[in-house]
């Protein structure tokens, strides 16, 4: 991959696809997070929309799934509307392309007369001619695109795009939304035949659908066929999220793409199983602008024990002050307290207690993990009883 | 062979110059641009925590109004004689508007409508975002003999 000089570039293009405007986080509990995932994804819009500024592209081309469903509220498409009526594109066109998530359906918000429709700005354009849009993007230069037009189909979209005709010697740019997993005998929604560049005659294919950045396939540059992948992560299981593509086509159609990155946040999930770990992870410096799935598993004596709530309350954050991680998604069933050894640290207290002390040690190794759990909380309470008196 | 003895004159093609070329232009943008977008993260990142923040603050100021609120209440169901009641009901009353104050300014937080996070956010997309501009500075002729 590489850049080439500038006046050797006749083609500039912004690809990106997969926004998932709409989609929510019910997994994360906390009313903020949820806020901060779901703002996230609108917010990047703008981050989109600035590196087709900077690279001055001639051309936006956005390859389905923007919205997460094909009706979304409005609360989801007014912001897409505001970020492109804020620029004044006219020699920008914008291509919005239907995906399986959001299809050209009757009563979609892609159809002719929606309140989507009108807002837009005349230079963005809906993909929504069957079974294909033929568009000349400048002399020279011409691009096909290919909607959805349901949920779910078993027809390769790149099929309905013409082949090259010889002597055709204009840059040909494709659009459609699909999967390229060709394993035999899996059947998969809209297949994109993995050599669909070469052998439609394409000098670039622009596709949608998978949410990580890449080339398919991996090793082909030439023509590129490219995921971008989501521009905001949106599960754990991504790989190479977050980027939009900029491509570049020179005098002899030589299309050369370069990922940007412009997600603001980065999913990640750990496992602490020791101390150390934690206090490692509570050291790290990166964590704000992380959604961290954490998951604690370590049994640990009471000084410890205290010590990883503070750790964690740290993580997390309270009320009163922000956590170190942008937004956590905490399971601490596996943290348990040690309670073999928590006598002597209630050495202390009154008989009475210490007698209470010992029914609950026992209660704690009861079978039942619901009682041996609060009798583990009960002793930690009384060790910081116990703490607090000394 | 011995390289040196080879006196054909070096060849080198228009393409393979252009893709040197190429090559070095890519390290140099990709170096400015990791740390442009660094620098970008981190300025994004602060003015986020700078309404974040403010949300907190506001958030901490209601519970307290809101605990205020529940206690001015009970003293007012409470309360026996007129005079103490309608001293009550004013409490309550001037809270309610409190909590009502307080619930706009986090309204109005959580909408972003903040002047001052308004002018940086549209500053450091300006900076990130807009367009590199060529100055050309001096030209350079190389002679070959």
């Amino acid at each position: 991959m590489s850049i080439q000089p500038e006046d050797d570039i006749v083609l500039k293009l912004l690809h990106t696809a997969d926004w998932h405007l709409g989609r929510r986080f019910p997994s994360f509990l906390r009313e903020d997070s949820e806020r901060k995932l779901t703002r996230a994804r609108v917010d990047v819009l703008e981050r989109i929309f600035g590196v087709a500024e900077r690279h001055g592209v001639h051309a936006v081309l956005c390859a389905g799934d923007l919205f997460d469903n094909p009706n979304p509220q409005p609360e989801w498409w007014q912001p897409v509307v505001e970020q492109l009526t804020r620029r004044n594109w006219q020699d920008r066109p914008v291509f919005l392309l239907p995906g399986n998530h959001d299809p050209l359906l009757a009563d979609s918000i892609w159809a002719r007369g929606s309140r989507f429709r009108a807002a837009l700005p005349s230079w963005v354009r809906v993909v929504d001619e069957t079974p294909f849009l033929e568009v000349e993007l400048q002399d020279n230069v011409v691009l096909y695109a290919v909607p959805c037009t349901s949920k779910a189909g078993q027809r390769d979209p790149t099929e309905a795009i013409p082949r090259r005709e010889t002597g055709d010697d204009r840059i040909r740019i494709g659009m459609v939304h699909g999967s390229t997993f060709d394993m035999p005998d899996c059947q998969t929604n809209f297949p994109i035949a993995r050599d669909a560049a070469v052998e439609r005659g394409l000098d670039y294919l622009a596709i949608g659908d998978t949410h990580g950045f890449r080339f398919v396939p991996a090793d082909r540059r030439e023509p590129p066929t490219v995921y971008p992948g989501a521009p905001e992560p949106t599960a754990f299981d991504e790989k190479d999220p977050g980027k939009v593509a900029v491509v570049f086509v020179n005098r002899r159609r030589k299309a050369t793409v370069q990922p940007e990155l412009v997600a603001s946040w980065t999913w990640e999930e750990q496992a602490v199983a020791s101390m150390p770990a934690l206090r490692q992870l509570r050291a790290r410096a990166d964590l704000e602008r992380r959604v961290l799935r954490l998951r604690v598993e370590m049994c640990v004596p009471a000084p410890e024990y205290e010590e990883a709530e503070r750790l964690l309350e740290d993580l997390e954050g309270t009320a009163a002050k922000h956590g170190r991680v942008g937004v956590l998604q905490l399971d601490r069933t596996g943290l348990t307290l040690e309670t073999t050894s928590i006598d002597i640290y209630c050495s202390d207290l009154p008989d009475v207690l210490q007698t209470v002390v010992r029914r609950l040690r026992a209660e704690a190794e009861a079978p039942d993990p619901e009682r041996a759990e609060v009798a583990r909380r009960a002793l930690f309470n009384l060790y910081q009883v116990s703490r607090k008196a000394s | 062979m011995d390289p040196t003895s080879d006196s054909s004159p070096a060849s080198i093609s228009s393409e393979d110059l252009d893709d040197a070329t190429e090559e070095v232009l890519r390290g140099i943008q990709e170096e400015v641009d990791a740390a442009e977008q660094q620098r970008f993260e981190r300025a994004a990142f602060q003015a986020q925590r700078f309404l974040e923040d403010r949300l907190l603050v506001h958030r901490r100021r209601r519970s307290d109004v809101v605990r205020q609120l529940d206690e001015a209440q009970a003293r007012r169901n409470a309360a026996v004689g007129s005079e103490g009641r309608t001293e009550a009901e004013g409490r309550v009353l001037q809270l309610d508007t409190k909590l009502t104050e307080v619930d706009a300014a986090i309204d109005k937080l959580d909408r972003r409508e903040n002047e001052t996070f308004k002018r940086f956010h549209e500053h450091i997309h300006h900076r990130r975002y807009q367009p590199p501009t060529v100055e050309r500075l001096f030209e350079v002729g190389i002679e070959i003999r």
